[in-house]
């Protein structure tokens, strides 16, 4: 596999995932299911079930394991077959098992790394220990490495005030944004984290860190608004390619 | 599309459309990869050619009328298509439930038509339960003699084992896959505990991983309208659907160690034993095209 | 469920638009017949003797003592109306009434092309898929983007505060997407919805949707 695609990458809001929920996504191609299990732990597998190789995704959550929706084998959060249905009293050999990638959870957001694994994410500085308020995951059809870009573009020119901060990388690939945006004093530092799931889609999932009762609603409303013309403008080819963005509100 | 080159799947005869719907109109489809057009001639006979790739009207195929439907092949199959002698009990109805399409190989289709350990969590209150999902043991074989895959005594309790069914009944099922993408099974009938309601599932591969299936069924006479006997086979069909188009790869393994069965799946065991036998390619991962 | 039935429902076990009215009624807890009409492979809703029932030739019909009505929005209202003397589920207040009716409506006209893919890819009805696939995607983004905003604005459902006819009309679309290859991960404040509705007291499901046991 190219270098330039490890990395640690954002496939899920942590409220796009809910304890006793699974989903699918996909990243560069590859299905793989996002479920948390009902103690609160993220897990990212591989879309399939080793039996019969049906995903994952269309299974069920049932306290800390994950069932396969054709005959409902269980599995447990370390990806062991726990429980075969159709033979009860059967302990299920260790070699059953699905893929499990490696995941870390931060800024609000559920990441998963692609490739060799590596220690989990240096996250960006003064990102420790604030509260990380979701705005939405938006997917737009173009490849990961234009949405980021123009993302960043966006937040220069259409958030308030001055941008602060920067744009930092959690892969060769640029994954996380981070624009500091002073909103009436009260500073806000909206986080985009692209997620690169084909050649010509990709998503943005997007959590504001700042303090829990300012940032909801109407900031909320607010910044989701800004990325659905971003997404529109790019799909539409209204928004230039390259180069700054004039503000979208 | 792509006609293939297999001769295993070539050499086979296939359902391709019900003869109901056939008129002087052409009809359209393709098998294998090869497009095909079917219409009647002003005889009333049907007729089946091949479409070239430039569009024009090519080679004729062979022509059979069975159960209904209309059969073809492309190649030069080395037995008569299967026969189905219950079929012909004078009290039998004859149930076509309409051709439905899914995009998957028609091996995973068959495969799922033979499997037992799903009934609990796919047709879950109806042909299973999970308060009981045990598959008990069961004999699957390759008859050598007919060349066929056979499932005998399996038994499964079954909520409701058919449109007709008025409470839960332990049901004996028999499986038969007469080709490789042609699939029966038989099961007890509610209306008469010492015969079998036949249910068959003929399936037109129409490329390695998009297939039309043609379930037709042959009834003990049962009191219920038709309409009712085809929309329980429906309702049935397209529970099974949404797994089959959910499985990975979409093109059916023959490695042995490339999917896990246990003691429940000896059927399937069988049939892609029996399949890697013949050497089939289409339909299976091993011998995927780019597609 | 303990009201003498009046209510029989031309149905056809894998249509959509059955569903839905089937959904509703489940919710309200209206027991009903079914007739079973042979719509694949039969074709029975265009014969001239269901000509009699709709002229419009169209499977969806609900009677209910002598009132025959086509169309699931019409039947939807119908029976809301009818069933729900609280008003919950079609409000009466003129703002949600109105935001009601704009999803029943854009249910009808915007979703039909997904109902159209779904026909397409399950039993070769003839329709252009691109184009439906199409405009399918761009109702359910339309219906995704306005869920967020509710999310936002910190409710669960698409009008009010609790579920409403326009729940009801928008859920098997979106539900039964993958019927015909769209999947549900574009469409996150959806795909929560979906779960809300699931959840629902007397929710049935169909194929297609997934029931977990």
């Amino acid at each position: 596999m190219s270098t330039d695609r490890r990395g640690w990458y954002a496939v899920s809001l942590s409220s796009g995932v809910p304890p006793g929920t699974a989903n699918g996504t996909h990243l560069f191609d590859e299905e793989i299911v996002v479920w948390r299990d009902t103690n609160g732990a993220p897990h990212v597998w591989a879309d399939r079930c080793p039996h019969r190789g049906m995903r994952l995704s269309f299974g069920f959550v049932r306290s800390d394991h994950l069932a396969c929706l054709y005959h409902g084998w269980q599995y447990g959060s370390d990806g062991r077959c726990l429980h075969i249905p159709a033979h009860p009293g059967l302990r299920p050999p260790e070699s059953i098992a699905v893929w499990r990638h490696s995941t870390h959870e931060a800024l609000g957001l559920v990441f998963v790394h692609f490739g060799e694994v590596e220690e989990t994410p240096a996250l960006p500085a003064g990102m420790v220990g604030r509260e990380f308020i979701p705005v939405r995951s938006i997917h737009v059809a173009c490849p990961a490495d234009r949405l980021a870009d123009r993302f960043a573009a966006l937040a220069i020119t259409s958030f308030d005030r001055r941008l602060e901060g920067g744009i930092f990388a959690l892969a060769a690939t640029q994954s996380v944004i981070a624009g500091a945006v002073e909103k009436d004093g009260i500073g806000e530092t909206l986080v985009g984290a692209v997620q690169p799931i084909g050649a010509n889609r990709s998503a943005l999932h997007l959590v504001v860190a700042g303090n829990g009762i300012s940032c909801r609603g109407a900031p909320q409303r607010h910044f989701s608004r800004t990325i659905e013309r971003l997404r529109d403008g790019i799909e539409s080819g209204s928004l230039p390619m390259t180069g700054p963005i004039a503000p979208l509100h | 599309m792509i006609r293939t080159t297999d001769r295993t799947a070539l050499d086979q005869w296939y359902c391709i459309d019900d003869l109901d719907d056939i008129g002087s109109a052409p009809r359209r489809t393709h098998l294998l990869g090869q497009e095909i057009v079917v219409r009647r001639d002003a005889d009333g006979a049907v007729r089946v050619n091949e479409i070239a790739t430039d569009g024009s009207v090519g080679a004729a195929s062979p022509v059979e009328k069975r159960y209904g439907y209309a059969w073809t092949t492309l190649g030069a199959p080395a037995r008569d298509i299967l026969a189905i002698p219950e079929s012909h009990e004078p009290d039998r109805k004859s149930v076509k439930c309409g051709a439905v399409t899914v995009h998957a190989s028609g091996l995973r289709i068959v495969e799922n038509f033979l499997d037992m350990a799903h009934f609990p969590y796919v047709h879950a209150e109806i042909l299973g339960s999970e308060r009981d999902p045990e598959v008990r043991h069961y004999h699957a074989e390759i008859r050598r003699e007919v060349d066929e895959v056979w499932a005998t005594g399996c038994k499964f309790f079954q909520p409701q084992a058919s449109a007709a069914a008025t409470g839960g009944v332990m049901v004996d099922y028999a499986y038969r896959v007469a080709s490789p993408f042609v699939v029966l099974l038989y099961k007890t009938c509610v209306v008469a505990a010492d015969r079998s309601d036949v249910i068959c599932l003929f399936v037109q591969p129409m490329d390695e991983d998009l297939c039309r299936a043609h379930p037709v069924m042959f009834l003990i006479d049962d009191a219920a309208p038709q309409a009712t006997l085809i929309q329980f086979q429906q309702l049935i069909f397209l529970q099974d659907r949404i797994i089959l188009e959910n499985q990975r790869p979409r093109l059916l393994p023959l490695e042995p160690r490339a999917e896990i069965p246990t003691r429940a799946d000896i059927s399937s065991v069988a049939y892609r034993r029996w399949l890697k036998e013949k050497g089939l390619l289409f339909g299976t991962a091993e011998g995927a095209r780019e597609l | 469920m303990t009201r003498p039935s009046t209510i029989t429902l031309y149905d056809f076990e894998i249509s959509a638009s059955c569903y839905k009215v089937r959904l509703l009624l489940s919710l309200l807890g209206l027991d009903y017949a079914r007739v079973a009409v042979n719509f694949y492979p039969g074709f029975e809703h265009r014969q001239p003797a269901f000509r009699e029932i709709n002229p419009l030739g169209q499977l969806l019909v609900l009677r209910d003592g002598d009132l025959t009505l086509r169309d699931a929005q019409a039947i939807l209202t119908y029976l809301a109306r009818k069933y729900d003397p609280a008003a919950r589920w079609l409000p009466s207040e003129p703002t949600l009434f109105g935001e009601v009716m704009m999803w029943l409506f854009f249910a009808a006209s915007e979703l039909s092309a997904a109902t159209a893919a779904r026909l397409h890819d399950i039993l070769a009805f003839p329709v252009d898929e691109a184009s439906a696939k199409t405009a399918a995607r761009r109702a359910f983004r339309i219906m995704d983007d306005a869920m967020t905003g509710r999310e936002h604005d910190g409710v669960s459902w698409f009008v009010g505060e609790a579920p409403t006819l326009a729940d009801v009309a928008l859920f098997p679309s979106i539900a039964l997407s993958r019927d015909f290859g769209v999947e549900h991960d574009e469409y996150p404040a959806l795909r929560r919805w979906m779960r809300r509705v699931r959840g629902l007291d007397r929710f049935i499901a169909m194929p297609g949707i997934p029931e977990h046991p």
